[in-house]
């Protein structure tokens, strides 16, 4: 007879190991199975419902590489990335960066950043409420404070800057059925927010991205355009502002009280 | 069906009625609040709500306005040899405050161990220890919420040897315990039976009706597996006939009980599952109405 913490010791290796029947547990009574045929159902549950969830928040990586190439990446990521809370809720927030590491996947060196973008998109989704300051009381803060403003971004804005055009890749695999993808390089620029009941992925510029990075970092509205400019952008700054604001990229400010 | 919601439910208020509710499922969100057929519940596992905001709780939250909600915990690992996750713990209390569940229920399993959680509920040796251990973690449970809960039979695929002590005996002695309820899954009692090869009527008949709090009743699936034919409760279909018929042996025995339709993979448009519900409802009340006559 095992000590339950000893028995949850082996079973727990057993479920975790990559091949079924390796260390098996002594003393099963199965239906009339081998024990490590019953094992295995469980292994099986505990392992496909992991692959379920990354799925389930990856959807647009799994159909650039197909449903088998998934679940193998999907079972390597599992063996080395176990889930360290009782809710499945930001499961996979590293593989993304598994990806990045993973040989087999190096052909597409977009995939990772794809991942990181649906990743970053269901973050979004489950990210705290508030409610976003509309254009006009912004206007009024500007007129007390001028410069000194500070602005701080809705509490789902995700910043995400990529050397790839992830955004047209994701767009076009969001659905079964993907459409025809152009890889593009460059360096993209994007902004995932849910202001409302809805997830946005927005472009923006290089000028317009480092407000947002130093407005999140901090630093009052007049710095933060100062920051952006000689930046690509810069000249188209204050309209792509107002877009931002309108938006709902913001949901609270506050007076500069730094000297 | 139970009487219709005519004006708005007041969360935490009063028991559950003893009629039938069903899981709530993202696809149905929109359907149930546009259409709000009568169910006397809605019950969730409280795992997929346990991020900050967006629509789950914001659909969560207007469902909470019209229906009674029972929170159905699947990762708290009770069963587990170590201490339970605390963090996890925090968040089912955050959750229970904000939605003031009607019922508040957990397995009868573990699911973590070592700071590893494996998202399944695993099977216990039922021994003194497990009891002890199981006995232990529901009274923390009960005084972390502050609430009285329902612990549910689990269904199994294996059995431990050194088990010396009767499901149903397990079952009871918890409540004893721990001052828990039993949520009986009658479906898990019908699956194990037949995996292990005991008498569900006599599992069933070991439960002394003032412990059962809620009733579950889900489909399972029958695979071939190393040349035998074993059950897997997967909830992907419609409840069997075989564990109708439990069902209403077991209603007529202990009287109707809130009653759960569990569907959770394969999810069928809402009509599916409401007339899954129906039926629950026409057998707790059709025992009703034998009992007027016999009266």
């Amino acid at each position: 007879m095992l000590s339950l913490a000893k028995l949850q010791d082996r079973f727990s290796a057993c479920l975790r190991a990559s091949a079924s029947g390796q260390d098996a547990l002594e003393d099963l009574v199965a239906p009339g199975i081998p024990p490590a045929a019953s094992l295995a159902i469980y292994r099986n549950n505990v392992r496909s419902r992991f692959a379920d969830a990354l799925t389930d928040v990856f959807p647009a990586t799994r159909r650039i590489v197909g449903d088998a190439f998934f679940r193998f990446a999907a079972g390597c990521f599992i063996e080395g990335h176990p889930s360290r809370a009782g809710t499945l809720i930001g499961f996979g927030r590293e593989f993304p960066g598994f990806l990045r590491a993973f040989e087999p996947a190096a052909s597409l060196p977009y995939l990772p950043d794809v991942a990181a973008l649906e990743f970053l998109h269901r973050d979004a989704f489950h990210a705290a409420e508030a409610v976003p300051l509309d254009a006009g009381a912004l206007h009024a803060l500007a007129e007390r404070h001028g410069d000194a403003l500070g602005l701080k971004l809705h509490p789902s804005a995700r910043l995400f800057s990529t050397g790839f055009g992830v955004l047209d890749i994701w767009e076009a695999n969001r659905h079964d059925d993907p459409a025809p993808m152009m890889v593009a390089d460059g360096v993209e620029r994007l902004l995932i927010i849910r202001p409302h009941a809805d997830v946005s992925v927005r472009r923006v510029t290089e000028a317009g991205f480092a407000v947002l990075v130093a407005l999140d970092d901090g630093l009052p509205l007049g710095q933060a355009i100062n920051v952006a400019a000689n930046l690509s952008g810069a000249a188209s700054l204050p309209a792509e502002l107002a877009t931002l604001i309108a938006g709902g990229t913001f949901s609270h400010a506050h007076p500069e009280t730094r000297t | 069906m139970a009487p219709s919601h005519e004006t708005s439910f007041s969360r935490g208020m009063g028991p559950v009625p003893a009629t039938a509710g069903i899981g709530l499922k993202a696809p149905h969100y929109r359907a149930l609040l546009e259409t709000r057929p009568s169910l006397s519940f809605l019950e969730v596992h409280p795992e997929n709500y346990m991020g900050d905001g967006g629509p789950p709780h914001r659909y969560l939250d207007a469902l909470a306005d019209h229906y009674p909600l029972s929170f159905h915990g699947v990762g708290l690992s009770l069963g587990g040899a170590g201490p339970l996750d605390r963090d996890h713990l925090a968040r089912w209390q955050s959750l229970v405050d904000h939605y003031a569940p009607a019922m508040v229920s957990e397995h009868v399993a573990w699911s973590a161990h070592a700071g590893i959680a494996h998202h399944d509920l695993l099977p216990l040796p039922y021994t003194e220890e497990s009891l002890a251990v199981l006995a232990g973690h529901v009274a923390q449970m009960q005084d972390a919420l502050g609430r009285q809960v329902l612990m549910e039979n689990p269904s199994s695929y294996l059995r431990f040897a050194w088990s010396a002590i009767p499901e149903h005996d397990f079952m009871v002695e918890l409540a004893l315990r721990s001052g828990c309820l039993l949520l009986l899954d009658i479906n898990n009692v019908h699956v194990s039976a037949r995996n292990h090869g005991f008498d569900p009527r006599v599992w069933l008949a070991a439960i002394p009706a003032g412990l059962v709090g809620e009733i579950h009743l889900a489909g399972h699936a029958e695979i071939e597996f190393a040349g035998r034919e074993i059950l897997i409760d997967d909830h992907g279909s419609r409840v069997r006939e075989e564990v109708w018929m439990l069902y209403r042996e077991t209603v007529r025995r202990i009287g109707p009980r809130p009653t759960l339709i569990e569907w959770d993979s394969n999810v069928p448009d809402l009509p599916v599952l409401l007339a899954e519900a129906n039926r629950a409802d026409t057998i707790m009340h059709a025992r009703e109405r034998s009992h007027a006559l016999a009266g």
